[in-house]
């Protein structure tokens, strides 16, 4: 890093997103690479208070949005970080951690077609693939392509998507890539109830719950998961029904099936 | 605990001892990067007297090896980017030196002050699921929201695996319950007496770790070396740990503004599987 730029700050006191426009690609790579390795002469890290190298970055993108061109600059730097770790693999760069964390928070378009890339290998070869990342940072992968490549049915990861759905150690990882919104999600419940591993399914239901409620509102949640819960076994029934009555929603999925069912006999009865 | 005096930049018995045992060229060098660092930076170095590593109370040899190191690595390059490097390198490479503190000198619990979101979703991923971090991620839900599912009742440090950890280097800083208390329930005020520095970001959250004193290992006093280019640091004030004055068995902290200097130290970094208790959220500051 021997360019004579230096990035500036607002009179707030926060980062520029600016002026790393006069940057330029190289300067900000170089920069990203040192950072995200722990060390940044022009903006220190401090370890005392446990400062992420990433949380600078992040705030950076947060901050300018998708359409800045230093948005751009930054996706290109962590992309050729992210082609270095891929050559260099299963060696892990010092920065790699911190670069997946930024893609797993912030969309970096210029990043996404290696995860598509990562998915695609995944999914053909799981096991090559954990040999060059090992288990932990595969899913740390994944988790970035869930903003990078999201599975949506037209997209080119979709399929991908769909064949990690069936393997037990990242069937929630690809709920979530597959799933836009509640509504998709509860889509692609029932697959992911056979293949995820028991012990984590009420965990992993649990917090669904509680983040759809919160997105979605009460009402939304019971109609959708009503509508979408007759052919789910009561297995599945059952751990909504507690994830809910968590929630503090007392009448569950099977309460209800069972208000109706008890309606029908009795209209049975009466005619 | 009395807040101890200090001199503005008193230089240390030990650092001039230190300096002396250096060849005559190491001495230039050294003067050359002290002029060269910025801040409180050369301050801190000239006052560092806790750099003992395993030797005894006021032997220089590991302190100039240290300053020998950093004066070799700056001699050798020619950026200022160079020069930065070198020094937080020489600086990780002396990490752990401090003196030892003796066990019996500390509380049963510490207590760790983090700001680090990448620790804090590993966390939430092990103790919540993937989806809590997933939702996080997405900004479904906010860090409060989702520590807020961690109760005393239900939380299970075995969750936690050998790869999740404290911080981010080989030691890390913690501090600990003491008489002249501290605003544990502001992460601003915790923000200011723990001198974080201030930096290009604004609203940041602060967490609070706590877990037995006995589930880490190596508690030494920081130096210079574990502060590596961050100025806010204090080194300890050059007095032998004396059991009768309890604020020379620790370091302390330079706080900012008003606050009551807080107690300082570093052990050796370990897994989040000490935290016998869930973390607690302090809310949010601006550096």
């Amino acid at each position: 890093m021997s360019e004579p730029f230096r990035p500036s700050l607002r009179k707030d006191g926060t980062f520029d997103p600016d002026c790393l426009e006069q940057a330029g690609q190289r300067w900000v790579t170089a920069w990203l690479k040192e950072r995200l390795s722990g060390h940044d002469p022009c903006f220190p890290i401090d370890k005392r208070g446990d400062e992420d190298p990433e949380s600078l970055i992040v705030a950076i993108l947060q901050d300018a949005g998708t359409v800045h061109p230093a948005t751009n600059l930054i996706g290109g730097g962590i992309l050729d970080l992210l082609d270095e770790a891929r050559k260099r693999a299963p060696q892990v760069p010092p920065y790699l951690e911190s670069a997946l964390q930024i893609c797993e928070r912030v969309r970096l378009p210029r990043t996404s077609t290696w995860f598509t890339e990562e998915l695609r290998r995944l999914a053909m070869d799981p096991q090559a693939v954990e040999e060059s990342w090992g288990p932990d940072l595969t899913e740390e992968i994944l988790y970035g392509a869930i903003l990078q490549s999201p599975g949506f049915p037209r997209a080119a990861s979709h399929e991908s998507w769909r064949a990690i759905l069936t393997m037990p150690r990242y069937a929630t990882m690809a709920w979530m890539g597959l799933a836009s919104s509640f509504d998709t999600s509860l889509g692609y419940m029932e697959d992911w109830w056979q293949v995820c591993p028991a012990p984590e399914r009420q965990a992993e239901i649990n917090q669904f719950v509680f983040t759809n409620l919160k997105t979605e509102g009460r009402q939304q949640v019971r109609e959708l998961l009503r509508r979408h819960s007759r052919s789910w076994p009561d297995a599945l029934k059952a751990a909504v029904d507690s994830a809910l009555k968590k929630n503090g929603i007392n009448e569950g999925l099977r309460a209800k099936r069972r208000i109706y069912e008890s309606a029908i006999a009795d209209a049975a009865i009466a005619a | 605990m009395s807040a101890p005096c200090y001199d503005p930049f008193p230089m240390s018995d030990l650092y001039q001892r230190a300096v002396a045992s250096l060849l005559e060229e190491e001495r230039e060098s050294l003067t050359v990067l002290e002029t060269w660092l910025p801040d409180r930076l050369p301050e801190n170095l000239r006052s560092e007297s806790h750099l003992l590593g395993d030797r005894p109370w006021g032997d220089p040899a590991e302190l100039a090896k240290f300053l020998r190191c950093c004066s070799r690595e700056h001699a050798k390059v020619e950026t200022d980017e160079e020069r930065r490097t070198g020094y937080q390198g020489s600086c990780t490479s002396f990490e752990g030196k401090g003196l030892p503190i003796e066990r019996d000198r500390l509380p049963d619990r510490l207590l760790r002050y983090s700001r680090s979101d990448t620790v804090t979703r590993a966390l939430i991923k092990k103790a919540l699921g993937r989806q809590a971090k997933g939702s996080l991620n997405r900004e479904l839900i906010s860090i409060d929201e989702a520590l807020a599912g961690l109760s005393t009742f239900s939380w299970d440090p075995r969750r936690m695996g050998e790869e999740d950890r404290l911080g981010r280097g080989k030691m890390v800083f913690a501090t600990f319950e003491h008489p002249a208390g501290a605003p544990r329930d502001s992460a601003q005020g915790m923000a200011e007496a723990l001198a974080l520095p201030r930096g290009p970001l604004k609203d940041e959250f602060l967490l609070e770790f706590s877990y037995p004193t006995d589930s880490v290992t190596n508690h030494r006093f920081p130096t210079v070396a574990e502060a590596g280019w961050v100025p806010e640091f204090q080194p300890a004030l050059e007095v032998r740990p004396d059991p009768a004055r309890p604020d020379t068995c620790w370091g302390q902290t330079r706080p900012r503004g008003s606050s009551t200097p807080q107690p300082e130290l570093v052990h050796g970094n370990a897994s989040l599987r000490v935290l016998d208790r869930p973390p607690r959220f302090l809310g949010r500051f601006n550096s």
